[in-house]
């Protein structure tokens, strides 16, 4: 097994990375594989007739802790890394570690009691108690994301960052009017909660894009 | 801007991540300088200045001049 990891470790930082990602995914999959399988049979109050159906969890589940594990090492910065880049992967773990609740917290805000129908932007009504709760949550996660990340960042990144937020503005300062005036026209539908929002994480993809090629071109 | 930040680099056997790491910076940061497509700010060419010891003019160059 180490002498795996360190086959993995001794790539390039691109692909060390790539395969982080791929199993930190893979890591995921198979920790909600095994708690949807828990889940069925509590709710069933039995085991399942068929045995590999009750191994599968505790298969899955230290299989998806290990990939999750490797995942993390990998993506870790070596030993020689600059103090610049541990600072900057200590953020970005911090702000995964953070928002990962957070968006548990929103998946499960949904009154549905069928799991596969869990979605964090869903419209149905929840309780104000819970919805007062959420924003708060919402917004004090990013408020703290981007002041770490602000915090952490060279000129450089925060000249790319400032440009892919600059272009994302304008795209909605362009695409939302213009969206309105074909609204009236009758050429398109109305522009709904669900729409604007739609609209915004285009907008995100915009400063995703731009910060990406400003930083690494 | 034009600059001699490669020429100094090379100088001194450091690589763009040993030049960011003393500058405190990324290595995209050390590229995007070196090849003309980022200006560092004020704080951070007076930083390379003292690295190398040398006034700033001397690294860096107003490309119209």
């Amino acid at each position: 097994m180490t002498r795996m990891f360190d086959a993995l470790a001794e790539r390039s930082g691109p692909q060390r990375v790539a395969i982080a990602i791929l199993l930190s995914v893979a890591g995921l999959f198979l920790l909600g594989l095994a708690a949807g399988v828990v889940a069925a049979m509590i709710t069933k109050g039995h085991l399942p007739s068929r045995g590999w159906v009750v191994a599968l969890p505790v298969v899955a589940a230290p299989l998806g802790a290990l990939s999750l594990w490797t995942s993390w090492r990998l993506a870790a910065p070596p030993n020689s890394a600059s103090g610049y880049e541990k600072r900057y992967w200590r953020m970005w773990m911090l702000v995964t570690a953070l928002g990962i609740p957070v968006g548990a917290a929103l998946a499960f805000s949904t009154r549905s009691d069928d799991l596969a129908s869990l979605n964090p932007f869903g419209t149905e009504p929840i309780a104000a108690p819970i919805a007062i709760l959420l924003a708060v949550l919402v917004t004090g996660f990013f408020s703290v994301a981007v002041a770490l990340y602000h915090r952490t960042i060279d000129d450089h990144e925060e000249r790319a960052y400032l440009w892919g937020s600059q272009l994302a503005y304008y795209f909605l300062v362009l695409a939302l009017p213009a969206w309105w005036l074909l609204e009236r026209g009758g050429i398109v539908g109305p522009v709904t909660t669900t729409a604007a929002f739609v609209a915004i994480l285009i907008s995100f993809l915009v400063q995703a894009i731009v910060w990406a090629w400003l930083k690494f071109r | 801007m034009r600059n001699k930040l490669r020429v100094l680099r090379a100088e001194r056997s450091w690589s763009q991540a040993d030049l960011g790491a003393q500058l405190d910076v990324s290595r995209q940061a050390v590229n995007a300088i070196e090849t003309g497509k980022y200006d560092p700010s004020l704080p951070l060419a007076f930083k390379i200045a003292r690295l190398f010891e040398l006034p700033i003019e001397e690294i860096f160059h107003d490309s119209n001049v």
